[in-house]
């Protein structure tokens, strides 16, 4: 789970602020003179002498070894697909590189001070006309030299060696296309041909995505079937009343309460013997009696009960509240209506206290709204969810949405997924692109990259040897339809998709895609389809990718030098590992850390006593706060994208690189001048 | 020049007391020092192990900070950066780079004080000269030298700035004896040169060779201070000594000095040092016969 976008736009702005209040006022009140003082002449010395020092220790035997160990994991994998293959050396070469280059730069960086010390090589550097500034900025700049050199001969090894099994791979290429029959194979086969296995682009990805159950109309209007995973997620904004209006109702839970109101029409055929099935199977709430009236002869089929389940999500869509803590952990429903009716219902849901202080917490967010029950149709208008406060005088007070339902279905492991059918009616995944590039000759066709997975139900026609799907652009700004065209996607691998250039002119435009086969489920994500924007050249892509990863490089040795001015050197390197991981660790952790993880590890050890559980819970809540603030403090390595772009053929764009310069100024810098400040209160004389 | 412009260094009330982790007082390593020592002077700092000698060099050169009291080296406050320009230092033992030879040492020293590129040209060969380590010595990594090698190259680093205060730490450690006999004349050629020297050790006979003035530390404290030759002088004793004197001349002063007053005068044959005894030896079996052995050869 990422962390909420409010709290991580506040601690990347106070992490800037605090950055630059550490280095004008650590400078300016410790170190005036010293920087005054500081000589590049000097510290290009004291960099020279790392630098030799860690050549002439034969750091650099590490290469040899990362590339033996490149060829041998990269000549012993057996993908079949040529692109595939290339792009899993490309990782190999850019672990390594990356392995190498910051474990070098942690080691070397965070013993060399204590070392010093310890031997007392530095009785004689501080004794010299060096400021502890310059010392300090030396060593920084001599190990990042040695990453740099690092880099520069594992950049040119990487080069070299995909060149080669570019040659060798493209040649396979020629070679099977002249046997292969699989019209989907040779699709990606003559793609792979066409744009070269080492081709890099640019790729403009859409603004949004969304599942529909049918293909979305003019009104806004959908109508989802239940049981199907289809849902919809409303978002909210609540400003200073209304949390003021919440808090109050969470304070006095007795007299006054909140609800989720869900107001739709329904459509509620007969179960048929599948739904009857399914409500059975899943033990979903039947009306007391049977409705309605029975054909002759048959006996009467229990009709399921209008239900829904609500889940409170962040602005990422992850799950902050779930079900189970709503409305008293089960389904809203709406029992005992005529089946017949076409007025709307109000389904009601009720929020506890607790979940009331979430969502006041929280200030922006999603009510996630999932039609249960299988045969009832829902219909979703544009404001289909809001929220009801009642005060304790009875009045009721209404929280409305921000905007309108987003529509989405459940995921599997490739993304949310859609349902083919032959007919091409089954559910349909809606990218909409704003203001995208394009690229510039629009008279020749464009090609837009497809990648998802493709799962199959037991209805799929096992005798068919490839997927089929549809995809049809609609420009918004002429209204041009491109109509259907067919494709051969699989699994996980890059399709091409040539549409005419007209499509996509002006930037808006709309890309639909469904399946094409019964049975067929399709998962995939926001950058499931891309629209190839410009072609670039491999050499740059990997130059840009080295440079994030000597930047990456950098800010490792600047940490490691800080934890080195206070630490011994293993506890340095410990310390270093901590600072450099804690963001990603805890990003991994984060749904373990919810808020409300004391209470479920609580009942896990099997807490009885009321006074114990609220004491251990609440500790371990604190703990988990801690662990969440401080982690988002710390530096967030996914900010340096070395290999996601370049191992997917996509151009490392500048504005990344950026992005790592500032990561690595944000914390590099103020980092340089505390070490500075440590050193220079530093009795260096054990 | 006044008063202040003849002190190249001046300590008052200097304390240093050494706490543990809990900031308790461990050990009171030195404790109100007072000293000034003149410009062109050769001073020696003496004390057994632990007396407070080599923490009051730390003090002076910033390595650690004094719990009281204040230092002033040629008028600025010891320890600042700016002072290093002129001071020279050599620590207690060689503390440098092992993995560099030793010209690219003495040019690394040397591009800390900025000096530019072509005079660390003309420099280096001349102080390595200087404290006579060859051309093959120069070439080999510090780590492949002998002890007194690395004092050689440690000293060389100490006046590569041509400094006008030298700080030496135990100089004379792991030399043999030619090396301590060149060391000392080299103290003494850099006092010719008007250079202030401090030295630091406790190897008395070597300070009682070069020193103008000591003073005596024990347990952190000043126990004695003044110029040598008072301090060492037994003032109830006269010593006459005559070249050439026959044993008939001998009984005769004998038997004047009795006539004096004198009851049972010494009389004696001089010895010579055994550091003189060495030399002497070395210099007759030597090539070239000047007694100096280049080191690393």
């Amino acid at each position: 789970m990422p962390l909420h976008p409010i709290l991580a736009w506040s601690t990347e702005s106070t992490v800037w602020v605090v950055a630059a209040v550490i280095v004008i006022g650590g400078l300016a009140v410790f170190g005036f003179d010293d920087v005054r003082r500081a000589s590049l002449y000097r510290i290009w010395a004291i960099s020279s002498v790392c630098f030799a020092e860690s050549i002439r220790r034969r750091v650099l035997w590490v290469i040899p070894l990362a590339v033996i160990g490149v060829l041998a994991v990269s000549l012993l994998q057996h993908s079949l697909d040529p692109q595939e293959a290339i792009r899993q050396t490309i990782k190999f070469c850019l672990f390594a590189t990356s392995l190498i280059i910051t474990l070098t730069a942690l080691i070397l960086a965070a013993t060399n001070l204590p070392r010093e010390i310890e031997n007392r090589v530095i009785f004689t550097i501080v004794t010299k006309p060096t400021t502890r500034l310059e010392i300090v900025l030396g060593k920084v700049l001599g190990f990042v030299r040695v990453s740099a050199l690092i880099m520069v001969i594992m950049g040119v090894f990487t080069f070299i060696y995909l060149g080669i099994q570019n040659r060798v791979l493209t040649a396979q290429i020629t070679e099977r296309l002249k046997t292969e029959t699989d019209p989907g194979t040779r699709s990606s086969l003559q793609g792979y041909q066409q744009a070269g296995l080492l081709s890099t682009k640019s790729l403009a990805s859409s603004d949004d995505y969304q599942i529909y159950e049918h293909a979305p109309n003019a009104n806004g209007v959908q109508w989802l079937t239940g049981g199907f995973g289809y849902s919809v997620v409303v978002p909210f904004e609540l400003n200073d009343q209304d949390k003021a209006l919440l808090e109050t109702a969470a304070s006095d839970p007795q007299r006054q309460q909140v609800l989720v109101i869900n107001t739709m029409k329904l459509k509620r055929p007969t179960p048929n013997t599948e739904d009857q099935r399914w409500i059975t199977s899943r033990n979903l709430p039947v009306e007391s009696h049977a409705l309605g009236p029975a054909l002759p002869g048959e006996d009467l089929v229990p009709m399921p009960v209008p239900a829904l389940t609500i889940r409170v999500l962040d602005p990422g869509l992850a799950v902050i509240e779930k079900e189970t803590d709503i409305n008293g952990g089960k389904m809203a429903v709406k029992a005992g209506t005529d089946p017949k009716s076409t007025d709307p219902y109000t389904i009601p849901a009720y929020l506890s206290p607790e979940v009331d202080r979430k969502l006041i917490q929280t200030g922006k967010f999603y009510l996630q709204v999932v039609p249960e029950s299988n045969s009832i149709e829902y219909e979703i208008t544009q404001t289909p969810t809001v929220l009801l406060v009642i005060d304790a005088s009875g009045q009721s007070h209404m929280i409305k949405a921000a905007g309108p339902p987003r529509f989405v279905s459940m995921a599997n492991r490739y993304g949310m997924k859609i349902v083919g059918r032959s007919d091409g009616t089954g559910s349909v995944a809606v990218f909409r692109f704003d203001h995208a590039d394009t690229p510039s000759n629009l008279d020749e066709p464009v090609v837009f990259r497809f990648r998802g997975g493709i799962e199959r139900s037991g209805d799929y026609d096992a005798s068919k040897a490839f997927s089929e799907l549809a995809i049809n652009v609609i420009n918004r700004d002429t209204g041009e339809d491109s109509g259907p065209i067919k494709f051969h996607p699989e699994t996980n691998r890059d399709t091409p998709i040539t549409v005419p250039g007209k499509f996509v002119k002006g930037g808006n435009f709309d890309v639909h895609i469904r399946g094409m086969d019964e049975g067929q489920l399709i998962g995939m994500t926001r950058s499931g389809i891309q629209l190839i924007s410009a072609e670039h050249s491999f050499a740059i892509n990997l130059l840009a990718s080295m440079i994030i990863l000597w930047l990456m490089s950098v800010l490792v040795v600047v940490i490691a030098i800080f934890c080195s001015t206070f630490l011994s050197w293993p506890i340095a390197i410990v310390l270093t590992l901590l600072i450099l991981l804690g963001h990603w660790g805890v990003e991994q952790l984060s749904d373990t850390l919810a808020p409300g993880v004391g209470r479920g590890v609580a009942a896990d050890l099997g807490m009885q006593d009321p006074t114990q559980l609220t004491l251990f819970s609440s500790s371990v809540d604190a703990l988990a706060r801690i662990l969440t603030t401080v982690a988002a403090f710390l530096p967030d390595l996914s900010k340096f994208p070395v290999m996601e772009d370049i191992t997917r053929g996509v151009a490392i764009r500048p504005m990344q690189i950026a992005q790592s310069l500032g990561v690595l100024v944000c914390y590099g810098l103020p980092l340089i001048v505390i070490s500075y400040i440590v050193l220079k209160n530093k009795e260096v004389a054990p | 020049m006044t008063v202040l412009d003849d002190e190249a260094l001046r300590i008052e009330h200097l304390s240093k007391v050494y706490k543990d982790f809990w900031g308790r007082d461990k050990v009171r390593a030195l404790d109100d020092l007072n000293l000034t020592i003149h410009r062109g002077e050769v001073f020696g700092l003496l004390g057994p192990n632990g007396s407070g000698k080599s923490t009051t060099i730390k003090l002076l050169l910033g390595l650690i900070f004094p719990t009281r009291g204040s230092a002033t080296i040629l008028g600025q406050p010891a320890g600042s950066t700016a002072i290093n320009e002129k001071i020279g230092f050599l620590p207690e033992e060689s503390y440098l780079y092992r993995f560099l030879n030793g010209e690219e040492t003495l040019k690394f020293y040397g591009r800390l004080f900025k000096i530019p590129r072509r005079e660390l040209n003309r420099r280096v060969p001349e102080l390595l000269d200087i404290v006579g380590l060859d051309n093959k010595a120069r070439k080999r990594k510090l780590r492949e030298y002998s002890k007194g090698m690395a004092r050689r190259i440690g000293l060389a680093q100490a006046l590569i700035n041509n400094p006008e205060l030298i700080l030496l730490d135990e100089p004379t450690t792991g030399l043999d004896p030619i090396g301590t006999r060149e060391m000392k004349d080299l103290i003494l050629s850099l006092k010719q040169q008007g250079k202030t020297v401090l030295l630091c050790s406790h190897l008395l006979y070597d300070v009682q060779d070069v020193c103008d003035r000591i003073t005596i530390l024990f347990k952190g404290k000043m126990q004695t201070l003044g110029q040598v030759r008072d301090l060492l002088q037994v003032r109830d004793i006269t010593q006459f000594q005559v070249q050439g004197l026959s044993e008939t001349q001998i009984q005769e002063m004998r038997q004047f000095l009795s006539k004096m007053g004198v009851d049972n005068p010494t009389v004696t044959h001089p010895t010579t040092t055994l550091e003189d005894l060495f030399m002497r030896v070395v210099n007759e079996n030597s090539p070239g016969g000047n007694g100096r052995i280049q080191a690393g050869a």
